[in-house]
């Protein structure tokens, strides 16, 4: 990995990517920082930037290496190979990119998942259910590791094919929220994951706001599951429609306040989504593969029927089912590791 | 010649013999008691003399000089003031018979001569009798309590009068005989799990870990019916043993917490403390070391509400108890063990405002505040519950319902049941149950058949178990088999048990 261009990666965290754009077309990499008066000539920049640029941290520049190489992560670049093409599409594209796991599957076709962090039990079997097929059918699920949908969003896609791309807020080594750590590891393993700044930088409101016109423009189109009137799941359609992507919306309750953004979404003209062959058709992609049918025993399949029309608690299930709660909470066990159900917050259970 | 009286003192729990002598010579008339006596036995001397001339005796108008011996260990308490009455008179010729001799005297003088009740009869004469003593003298009030250490004479006394005249072979008292006592006759029960309707999934989580020992979590929205569900967690596990209730009343007995008119626990403790309980109110201390709520809830159930709530140093001093079932306090006077062998329940909510879990209530905290909630209570601490259970809220028509089938009685003769084939198998290994099973003799007890074996690896994939969640779910199914009667652990065991596992997201 170059260290200038580590050097060159730590002004992220003060410059905006249109200044960063503009600088590296007026001077190569080396003269940013050999003739940095030059520079600071031309671009009116902050302080701190001035100090980045006339004595760089050699010793968090050679740590970030050390990490990049330990983790298996690396720079793409803009203009070589590896940097996806589509991020071209973006008024202002990232100079570069922080990517760690399997790179090569951004060149694959690429569906976004986003939604509210705060989803109702329907939000999260609908985006389960969505992203699952959507992976089936060959797409890869690009969504941002938030917590609620997101997280479901790349849990479904690793159930599938494993393929999902997280974009980050924050650098590689900061992955925020911390409970979706364990998640960031298991998508290492088959995706991948995305960062505009460098490894150690925290988590910093603005950049999710930034982040997600990457997540948009990796993407063929934006589905958006539950979204509440200001989440920003609706700031990733905006910039899904300025860059003239498909944006896909599921309807949800009129009296849900998860619902609110994506009513709206649908009032202003997005495509109504009921199934995964909604969001295929419109893209002109086969659809999926058809679910190899499961297996169950009796006892299992009168227990999936139950969450037929949604997901049910595990007391209204022993209910509804008449048996011991022993029994049901065998079943549960036998069906989750089937991957028929799968279980929600607060102990309910839903169809996959 | 100074007499000599044979009585105990307490410490911790751990009895020791003193002997109290008395010295009466010539000399101005003084009444001093030495040998590292507290205030209470100081203030001792002025009960006795008024003790001894109310009943009629004779205070000798001479220099008294009461040791207590051994003369280094601080003498606590108002236990010493008959063995220092009857020490008198002996001394001054009014006790003539060599009766005492052999005899632990016990009990506090009012000032007209009545024996009155003392802390920690039972355990001092449980352990006296353990050095060798096998007659006693004590209070008539706590002759009862005594009278639970088999093969000893317990003399009751009411006054120093009728205690003095037997000891001179003037009147016979009759030895306390023990009262029967049967323990499984289950003494009435305030209540029962049928009363809750619903809430199957939570009801057998608790007799699972009822049956297996096994200490449980409740993660639920205020008013999900947590503490409901706690308080009849008593009513499913095991009757007592009077080996059991003998060492629990002990407990009782030397802090003074015996109620009135009970001689023997018999119902297994329930203790549930405030969160706002002090680290020594929680595990015990003092400058005189005292057993606190851990041991209090001797087996027995200690249920903390709130549980991250509780002061940061009292929840992270409950590991030494949890996994040694004992506690060690150590002051500068020395060190005191007291047992805890409890089940730990506890109760928290899924966040600071309650309703995370919760569909029909909106939940207004941040992730970093839910975060910072659940960190209250640390990995290791986290890490000693066995089951993770959410409780749902409880639906209108169940808070109404007050009918209900009694419950407890057949979930109880089942966890008895399984606590009997826990207890069989592991009688030479010093376990009591499944709980406590870990590294070898985890895998010794939970070996498992190949079918079984590649499920579990099947599903610790799918599911993505933690090695921890896989260790917990083995011990669970372990008890889940037990409850069946079945030695062999088999898929449904299996896969009930990880259900209940602790998962690291809950959220």
């Amino acid at each position: 990995m170059d260290e200038l261009r580590v050097a060159f990666s730590l002004l992220a965290e003060t410059l905006s990517p249109r200044r960063m754009n503009q600088i590296l077309k007026q001077f190569s990499l080396g003269q940013v920082f050999s003739e940095s008066k030059q520079v600071l000539a031309r671009f009116p920049l902050p302080d701190s930037t001035y100090r980045l640029l006339a004595q760089p941290d050699e010793r968090q520049i050679r740590e970030i290496i050390g990490w990049c190489q330990a983790e298996g992560a690396e720079m793409l670049w803009r203009g070589e190979s590896g940097y996806p093409p589509r991020l071209e599409a973006l008024a202002d594209p990232p100079p570069f990119l922080y990517a760690q796991g399997k790179v090569k599957i951004l060149e694959q076709d690429a569906m976004a998942v986003v939604g509210t962090r705060r989803p109702t039990a329907y939000g999260r079997q609908a985006t389960f259910r969505l992203s699952a097929d959507l992976a089936r059918a060959g797409l890869v699920i690009v969504s941002g590791l938030a917590r609620g949908l997101d997280t479901e969003a790349h849990k479904a896609a690793l159930e599938e094919t494993g393929l999902t791309v997280a974009v980050l807020g924050s650098g590689l080594q900061k992955v925020y929220p911390q409970e979706n750590k364990n998640l960031a590891s298991r998508i290492l393993d088959s995706g991948c994951l995305l960062a505009e700044v460098a490894p150690p930088v925290g988590p910093m409101p603005w950049r999710f706001v930034a982040r997600n016109r990457i997540l948009a423009a990796l993407a063929l189109g934006v589905l958006v599951v539950e979204a509440g009137e200001k989440s920003g799941a609706l700031i990733t359609a905006d910039f899904a429609l300025d860059l003239g992507l498909e944006v896909f919306a599921v309807p949800g309750s009129i009296f849900a306040a998860q619902s609110q953004g994506c009513l709206r979404l649908l009032q202003e003209g997005a495509k109504l989504v009921r199934t995964a062959e909604d969001v295929l058709q419109e893209l002109g992609l086969a659809s999926p593969p058809a679910q190899p049918s499961l297996i169950l025993s009796e006892e299992e399949e009168r227990v999936h029927a139950l969450l037929q029309d949604g997901p049910l608690g595990l007391d209204e299930l022993i209910q509804q089912s008449g048996l011991a709660a022993a029994q049901i909470l065998a079943l549960l066990t036998l069906l989750e590791v089937k991957g028929a159900i799968c279980p929600l917050p607060g102990r309910f259970y839903c169809q996959t | 010649m100074p007499s000599k009286v044979t009585s105990f003192v307490l410490d911790g729990l751990t009895a020791i013999p003193a002997e109290v002598e008395t010295d009466i010579s010539g000399g101005l008339p003084s009444f001093t008691v030495v040998g590292l006596p507290d205030t209470a036995v100081q203030e001792s001397r002025e009960r006795v003399r008024a003790a001894v001339r109310n009943t009629g005796f004779r205070f000798p108008l001479s220099r008294i000089t009461v040791n207590l011996a051994p003369a280094d260990l601080k003498k606590e308490g108002p236990l010493f003031d008959l063995p220092i009455a009857i020490s008198l008179l002996l001394a001054s010729g009014q006790i003539l018979s060599r009766r005492h001799e052999g005899t632990v005297f016990l009990g506090e003088l009012s000032l007209a001569g009545e024996v009155k009740i003392v802390r920690g009869i039972l355990p001092i004469v449980r352990r006296a009798k353990q050095l060798g003593f096998h007659r006693f003298i004590v209070p008539a009030e706590g002759a009862a309590e005594a009278s639970w250490v088999e093969g000893v004479e317990i003399t009751p006394v009411v006054d120093l009068r009728q205690a003095v005249n037997y000891l001179n072979g003037e009147t016979e008292i009759p030895l306390q005989s023990r009262s029967a006592v049967d323990l499984a006759e289950a003494p009435l029960e305030l209540c029962d799990f049928g009363e809750i309707k619903g809430q199957e999934g939570a009801k057998r989580a608790l007799e699972v870990a009822a049956a297996g020992g096994h200490h449980l979590i409740m993660i639920g929205s205020p008013g999900a019916g947590k503490t409901m569900l706690a308080r009849r967690l008593v009513t499913v596990m095991p009757p007592l043993t009077l080996a059991e209730a003998v060492e629990v009343t002990e407990i009782y007995s030397i802090c003074g917490h015996l109620p009135t008119g009970q001689t023997l626990i018999k119902r297994r403790p329930f203790r549930t403390p405030h969160h706002s309980i002090s680290y020594a109110g929680l595990v015990g201390g003092g400058t005189t070391p005292s057993p606190g709520e851990v041991s209090l809830a001797h087996q027995g159930v200690l249920f903390l509400d709130e549980f991250p709530e509780f002061r940061r140093d009292a929840l992270e001093a409950l590991r030494q108890p949890l996994e040694e079932g004992v506690v060690h306090i150590t002051r500068v006077r020395g060190t005191a063990d007291f047992p805890a062998q409890f089940m730990l329940l506890a109760a928290m909510n899924p966040c600071p405002c309650g309703f995370a879990l919760d569909p029909k209530h909106d939940c207004r905290c941040g992730g970093g505040e839910i975060r910072r909630y659940r960190h209250k209570v640390s990995g290791p601490l986290w890490d000693r519950f066995d089951i993770h259970l959410l409780v749902p809220p409880l639906t209108v028509e169940e808070l109404v319902a007050t009918d209900g089938a009694d419950q407890s009685g057949s979930m109880r003769d089942r966890v008895t049941r399984c606590r009997q084939r826990q207890a069989e198998r592991y009688q030479n290994l010093g376990l009591r149950c499944n709980a406590q099973l870990s590294g070898k003799l985890l895998r010794r007890f939970c070996a498992l058949e190949p079918r079984e074996k590649s499920f579990l690896r099947q599903a610790a994939d799918r599911l993505h178990l933690t090695a921890r969640a896989y260790d917990r779910s083995l011990k669970l199914a372990r008890t889940i088999a037990d409850l069946e009667g079945q030695e062999q652990i088999h898929l449904p065991h299996l896969a009930e048990a990880m259900q209940h596992r602790g998962s690291e997201d809950w959220m």
